[in-house]
Parts: C-alpha cells; structure tokens; sequence
C-alpha cells in the first residue's frame, strides 16, 4: 500500500457565476521516500490538488473521490482529525515565505509551535529543538537567528525557516506549492537542494508542485502534469525526458526546452465557468478532432508507469518523432 | 560619428531606508554604484539580475521617471534631465516602455483603443488625423483585431494583455523600447508568444531593445548582447552567447549554473556549490560578490576591482576572472 | 470508494441574497427623494399654515398622520421637510467632496510638503468634535439653513481628502501611472484621466454614507434650534417641538423619528451595499 493514494478527486467552488469544476478526476499514489512534481500552469488545478490533500480547500469548495494517507480517507474526516494531523503527519510549505510565517513572532517560536501543538513539549525542549532544526536547514547561527523576526530575513532564509516549521515533527508527507517561485534563481536552487536532501535523510515523501517543468525535472522522481483541473500525462521523470505522449506537455516542453528556442501554444488556459465536457486542452491542440469533445479522455497507458489522457495518442507520437 | 542610441554614464542612485526613529537618518542604500554602458542601434541589449541588484532602478533611470543622485543617461545623445519639455516631449517618442505586470500596465477604466493610442495623443500632435488608422496597425502587429481597440483591458487574457502593452510602446515608432521583465508574469506556454511578437517587431519597425530579466532563457531569445549586474553594479558585459556559454565572472557562472535544466536524477547531476565564506568586504570596499564567491581571496574584500576587459568584447570585474 | 465531503470552513449562510441590504437601501433612499420631489409640487395641506382649531387630531384619512399642537398637518411638514434634508445633506457633501477631494488629490500627486501641510489640514479639522464645533459655528454665524450647510460642510472636507490621499496613493504606484508618465503627461492630466477615475467608486460609496450622517447632523442642529428656522419645516424641529407633548401624543415625535431613521438607514444600507457591489469587481479590474 503506498502512503498516498489519490483517487478520482475532483473539487467543486461555488462562485457569482455558478459551479466550478476545478479539478476533475485527479488520481495518483506515492510510495514513502518518493518525490512526486506537480507541473501546471494558472489554472490547472496544481495548488487545489495541493490544498486538497491537506483539508485546506476554500470555504464553498465541496471535495468528492478519495484520499487516503496510510490508509486512511482524508475527506471523510472532520476538522479536529485534521488538525491532529497537519503539522504532524503530513505538513506543507507556501509560495510566499512573508505571508505565511508571522510577522509578530520571532522564527524560533513558530518553529516550536507544532512541537508544542502535537508532541506536547514544553517550551524550553521545544525551543532547543527549535534551534537544532534551524541548523539542520543550514542556516547560520542558530540561536542568534532564532530571536529574529521574519522580516528580517531574507527570502531565502525565511522558506527555510518554514521548511523547518514544516519538519518539526516528522511528517511522512511534506507537500511544498511552489515553493521556489518568489525567490531568486541561485536561491531556489539551494532551497531545492536542500528538500532533496531532507527526503533522503528522513525518509519523507515529497509533492513539489511547481509551473516550472524543469525545476521539477531535475528534482522529482516522478511527474504528474495538470491542465485545466485534469491530468493529462503521469511518468517517471527520465521516461517523461525521452518522450512525451499528450500534446500539451509537448507544448510545454517546446515552449522552454534547455537550447532556448521558444515555441508557444496558441490560445489560453480555459475558463473554468465555461469548460468544454470533452479534453480541455482540444481547443489549443493542434491533432484535435471532433471526437476530442464528446468525453473525457480516458488515461492510456503509454509506458511503465506512464500514462498520458488522450485518444490520439498515436498522432502524438508521430508528431514527436517528426520534430 | 553617430552617438549610440542610448549612452548610460556613471549613474548612481541611493535610496534611504525609512528610518526607525526620527532622529537618525535613514540607512542608505545604494541602488546603482556606478553603472555605465551604450546600446547601439540594432543590438539589443539585455540586462541580466535577480532582485538587489538594480535592474528595476535602472529601467527607471533610463525612462526618465527619476533622477539619478550623479550621472547620465543620454539618449541618441542628448541629456535627458537637461532637455527642456518641448524637446524632451519628442525625445520620448523615440523611447517607449513594456512592463512587467500586464494587469498593472493598462488603467482599467479606459479602452484599450485609447490606452493604445495615448503616447501618440501626447507625443505626437501631427499623427492625429489617421490615429485610429495607426492603432488599428498596432494592434494588428502584435496580432490582435482592429475591434479590440473597442473592448477594455480585462476582457483579455495576460498574454494578450501584454501585447496590447507593446502595441502602445511601439505607437510612436521609438527606437528604443525599455522592457521590463516583459514575460515574468506569464504562463510558460503564453511567454513565447510575447516574446516571438517582440522579435519580430524589432525586424520589421527597426527597434532596439533594453530588456531586464532574471530568466537568461528569455535573455538569450531577444538579445544581443548582454550586461549582468549585481547589487548595483555591471559585474560582466559580452556578447549574449558568448556570456551564456562561457560566463567568466563567478556571479554569473552561479546565475548559468542555478538555473534548471531538464535533467532527471533527484539533483544529483548538480554541483553543491561550496558553502559560501560568509564574511563581507570591508564596507564599501572590497568586492560586492566576495561574501558569496567561492574563489574570493584576500585581496577580493579589501579592492573592488573594476569591469576591465578580460578577453576580446569580454568584460568582467573579477581580480580572477 | 467515494466520499463527498464539504471541506473548508462550513459554510453557515447558504445562498442568502447577498444584496438585499442594497436593494433595501435603494428602495428607501428612492422613496425619501421622490417625497422630496413631489412635495415640491403638492402636498396633502400646506405645511405652514397654523389653525388651532385643528389641533392634536389623530391619523385620519384627511390628515393622514395627524396634526400637531399648531394644527399643521404633520404628512406635510414631514414632506416638505424632507426637502430640506436632503437640500442641507447635499450641499453640505458636495462642498465636502469638492475640496475635500480636490485637496486629496493634490496630496497625492505632489507628495512631499503639500502632501504633509494638506493631511495636517485634515487632522486639524478632525480633532475637533464636528457636532459640537457646528454647534458653535452655527451658534457664532447665526442659526439657519445655509449656516448650518457650512458648518456641516466644513467637516466633511477632512473625511473627503484622507480618504481620496490614501486610495490615489495607491493608484500612483500602478505601471499605467507610469505609462503615462512615459507618453508625456503631466501630473494634472494624470490625475484628472487616470487616478479620479479609478478611484470614483469608493468616494461614491463614502458620500453616501456622508450624506446620512449629513442628514442626522442638520437634524440635530435643527433639534437644539440652530438649523433651519421656522416656519420652514425640519425633522429635528418637529422632535424638539414634540417633547412637551410626549405622552399627549407622542405621533407627534414618532413620526419625525421615524423619518430620520428611514433616510439614515436609507442611505447607510444603500452606501455599504455600493460598497460590496463594488469593491470585488474592482478586484477584477
């Protein structure tokens, strides 16, 4: 049994201007150990999927399918179950490191905070712990920087200082939504060093979602590549490098391949209260054809481990080979 | 001879840090220490760095929008702090601006046919008889409708703002457009779009380009030659290929190296780079790169050493290039 | 194995109307100005002339709310004297609104020492308790209608011009400010094409709700006899009046109560429901 397992998840909102299927039928497992990416641009559902997993989805947003962690269905439980387990078992690190620490707090007193919450430690244990997690997420000078407020820290510092918030008690699952995005490009790579390295220390599995395919490539074992609330294509990273099986990440990979020659997908993402019943991507697809609109596409399997959500996946293939 | 389209000498800007108690001064920071290069006609330039380093400040500098505290910036020779209005109001013809936000960029209260046209209704007295004709033409350049003039900036999508965006920047047919991480706020896939219309408009109306990003990818598309600066100052100039394949400066080897590549294997693939030395040049003298540089010595922290040419076209400040 | 689960906070109102404060608001405050309106034209008897013989009488389908102590049918005095709110009400705003923002503005175009001087301005007129000081006013220029629009309208100005300086602050930080500033325009332009614009709504939304507060203000400066002088009917007079006979008939101070509640709440309503009609489509601009 993997440690998360994801199954026909889909997420609905209520909004002015009526429901909003922004994820529909999102499925994956992930082994202990394993680093799952993410990739999708605005739109494609990334950071909902994300939020779903934690319990965290906006008010008016109603879950259905099933997510179980160690066996365990996530959407059937209720708030207080929750609560025990974020922070605890499966925890999460933000985009933007300024909003989601406290600005009225000193870093060490957050990083505390889970140890007090859910291993009920008293404060003076909690805080030396605090000081040992900060050094463990190779920032310097531990117990100087413990007393320091969060804006007085760099960007970089102070994602590291919520991946340790993040670590306090050993989760199983750590999922991280764009965590890199805000920060500079030398400074992202640091920070993605330094998750990969706490994954193979601790054991824990990691879901990095990020719109950067790259970035995910070189950090990931596997890939999940969302459009429109959908997943279009699931494989391991290195199968993922040789072939690409749905256009769409065709696209995105002709869009920013590593030699710089720039290729765009005509058209824009989707409009979520308009959304077409067949593949979401047909109306920028170039081997679109009619039957592209009636249904869903089922997931096909491509390769081991590989699955892409399209029906002409030959053409795809061809396509490939010819460019 | 013909002065280079733009000339930047020297510029220095400081800014105060708000300060924390009323009698003490706010901390001074510099934005820009001393930045100096030109931009000849048809050879992009772009300027390559990540937040601090003064890019931002320096977009502004150049647009006019402030003033620098010492140097100049001449555009096609002229000082524009020294030109009176009237002169200053056909200079800027010739020097038009793309930011980065393109929701931001448009007023939203206004259509796009008169955002699109307002440089012209400002700058340009002469061209009012065909405007509508000539903001049809844009918008047809970067592959919009005519009919869009009538619709307002939200009904379009990021992309396509932009590209109204550049359509009001190349009203006035400038010379010389300032782009300010044009494409930062896109999705991936809509980048290229914007980034292909920018090319092809450089061909075909004869602009040159100033364009400040932190991604070298994008630098690499529109670009000929290329300026990376760090905390304010230029640390290497070249030729944009050249410096993408063979950064010379430790900054800018770290810049090529961080970026991601499309390489599987849980960055194992990845040089860890050497724990920083973490001590800071003496203030204000040594070099700024030093506390970060792996290869900084003694002499790196007492002596900034200055942009000289280290190999032909090449410039970098480094003692050890 | 499915499982449909409401995740998030739970949502405790389902699908209430979400503007029915609005459309409260826009009903009453429709209904006070075409009172207004039509009481220009008629009125069910005059609201000025006295006849002590038809004294203290009760609602009748001649006199509608009955007449007070003098025998003025009370349904007339409370329409012509929503005339004069309203009259009072809006000019008192309008000057408001027109230095106010004027002065806001410019803070926020200029910045630097005319920004300081404007805001200290505000301040200056802010730390004086506005019902007191245009009792004093009104009690120093003579007590009436357009004393007590001046006094009113003298401390609307502050509330105008911190509220336009802080939202036009924010709307000088925008690259299309500076795309404008690009194409050449100068700050008058700018503030004028650009700025007023983008900010129109929410200055909408505060005089509205100035207005009530406009109105409650005359009424009690009406109350304690430095507004609007007889014999020109006014709400807070007709209270005043109405004390002594109080438990006679108290119509005669539930009426005019009534009236002011329903203006006030009339507009408040209407104001907040702008607000919130407002201000998220803003965000999607």
């Amino acid at each position: 049994m993997a440690l998360l397992e994801v199954e026909a998840l889909g997420v609905v909102i209520d909004s002015p201007r009526g429901p909003l299927e922004i994820l529909r039928d999102v499925g994956f497992a992930l082994e202990s150990g394993r680093i799952l990416g993410i990739v999708g641009e605005s739109g494609s559902g990334k950071t909902m999927t994300a939020l779903a997993l934690m319990g965290l989805l906006p008010p008016g947003a109603r879950a259905q399918g099933s997510v179980r962690l160690g066996g365990r269905e996530l959407l059937r439980l209720d708030e207080r179950a929750l609560c025990r387990l974020r922070g605890d078992r499966v925890a999460m690190i933000f985009q933007e490191p300024m909003s989601a620490l406290n600005p009225l707090q000193p870093v060490g007193a957050q990083i505390a905070e889970p140890l007090r919450l859910h291993r009920k430690m008293p404060a003076a244990k909690a805080a030396a712990e605090a000081r040992r997690l900060l050094a463990r997420v190779h920032l310097p000078d531990p117990d100087r920087l413990a007393a320091a407020f969060p804006h007085q820290l760099s960007g970089g510092q102070r994602q590291r200082v919520m991946i340790a918030m993040a670590l306090a008690c050993g989760p199983d699952l750590l999922v991280a939504d764009e965590p890199t995005t805000a920060l500079d490009v030398t400074v992202q790579a640091q920070i993605l060093d330094l998750l990969v390295e706490l994954v193979e220390e601790t054991g824990m599995s990691l879901i990095l979602v990020s719109h950067d395919l790259a970035a995910v490539a070189e950090t990931a074992d596997e890939v999940l590549v969302l459009y429109g609330g959908t997943v279009v294509e699931h494989a391991p990273v290195a199968a993922m490098l040789r072939h690409r099986a749905h256009p769409y990440t065709q696209g995105l990979f002709a869009a920013r391949p590593a030699t710089g020659l720039f290729r765009a997908i005509p058209g824009s993402v989707p409009d979520l209260a308009a959304l077409p019943p067949g593949c979401r991507f047909a109306d920028r697809c170039p081997l679109a054809i009619a039957a592209c609109g009636d249904g869903p596409p089922p997931l096909g399997l491509v390769g081991p481990g590989h699955r892409a959500a399209c029906i002409r996946l030959e053409a795809a293939a061809a396509t490939a080979e010819a460019s | 001879m013909t002065p280079p389209l733009l000339a930047v000498e020297e510029l220095v800007r400081r800014y105060r840090r708000p300060r924390a108690f009323p009698w003490r001064r706010g901390e001074a920071v510099a934005a820009l220490s001393g930045v100096s290069f030109a931009i000849a006609r048809g050879r992009s330039l772009g300027i390559v760095g990540e937040s601090g380093s003064g890019k931002s400040t320096l977009a502004r500098l150049v647009m006019g929008f402030e003033r620098p505290d010492a140097g100049r910036v001449l555009f096609m020779g002229e000082d524009l702090a020294e030109a009176p209005p009237a002169r200053l109001r056909q200079l800027r013809r010739g020097l038009q601006m793309v930011f980065q936000d393109p929701v931001g960029s448009l007023d939203p209260r206004h259509r796009v046919g008169r955002i699109v046209g307002e440089p012209l209704d400002m700058l340009d007295g002469a061209a009012r008889g065909d405007r509508s004709a000539r903001v049809a033409a844009a918008l047809r350049s970067v592959g919009l409708g005519a009919s869009d003039a009538q619709r307002y900036p939200h009904e379009f999508s990021g992309g396509q703002r932009q590209r109204i965006a550049i359509a009001r920047a190349l009203i006035t047919r400038p010379a010389l457009i300032v782009a300010d991480e044009p494409v930062s706020a896109l999705d991936v896939s809509v980048q290229a779009q914007v980034l292909a219309v920018m090319k092809a408009l450089a061909a075909e109306h004869e602009v040159t380009y100033l364009l400040i990003s932190h991604d070298l990818a994008v630098i690499a598309y529109v670009t000929v030659d290329v300026a990376v600066m760090y905390r304010g100052a230029i640390v290497e100039t070249g030729p944009t290929a050249a410096v993408l394949e063979r950064p010379l400066h430790p900054y800018s080897q770290a810049l090529k190296e961080a970026a991601p590549r499309l390489v599987a294997g849980r960055r194992r693939h990845r040089t860890r780079p050497a724990a920083p030395p973490g001590e800071p040049a003496a203030a204000g003298r040594g070099c700024a790169y030093a506390e970060r540089c792996p290869l900084a010595q003694r002499r790196c922290r007492e002596e900034a050493p200055a942009l000289r040419e280290v190999a032909p076209g090449r410039r970098a400040a480094c003692h050890f290039p | 194995m499915s499982a449909v689960a409401e995740r998030g906070r739970p949502a405790r109102r389902r699908r209430v109307f979400r503007h029915w404060g609005l459309v409260c608001g826009a009903i009453l405050t429709a209904l006070l100005l075409l009172i207004a309106l039509v009481s220009l034209v008629w009125t069910p008897h005059s609201a000025t002339a006295i006849d002590l013989t038809q004294r203290l009488l009760p609602p009748s389908p001649r006199h509608w709310l009955g007449t007070d102590h003098f025998g003025r049918d009370i349904a007339s005095m409370l329409m012509v004297g929503a005339q004069n709110s309203i009259l009072v009400g809006i000019v008192a705003v309008a000057i408001g609104v027109a230095l106010g923002v004027s002065l806001g503005l410019l803070a926020a175009a200029q910045g630097g020492w005319a920004e300081e001087a404007a805001m200290r301005l505000a301040d200056f007129t802010f730390a004086f308790p506005a019902v007191l000081s245009a009792i004093l006013i009104t009690a120093l220029l003579g007590p009436g209608a357009v004393n007590s629009i001046i006094a009113i309208g003298i401390f609307n100005v502050p509330v105008f011009a911190r509220l336009t300086r802080g939202a036009a602050r924010a709307i000088w930080t925008r690259d299309f400010i500076l795309a404008a500033r690009a194409a050449g325009k100068g700050g008058l332009r700018i503030t004028l094409e650009h700025v007023l614009p983008n900010i129109a709504s929410i200055l909408i939304v505060q005089a509205t709700i100035q207005f009530a507060l406009a109105i409650l203000a005359e009424a009690g400066l009406s109350y304690i006899g430095l507004g609007t002088q007889p014999p020109f009917p006014s709400w807070g007079r007709m209270l005043n009046e109405a004390q002594t006979f109080l438990f006679l008939a108290p119509r005669l101070a539930i009426f005019p109560g009534l009236a002011i509640v329903a203006a006030v709440l009339g507009l408040n309503l209407l104001g907040d429901g702008l607000r919130d009609l407002l201000d998220p489509r803003l965000r999607r601009f």
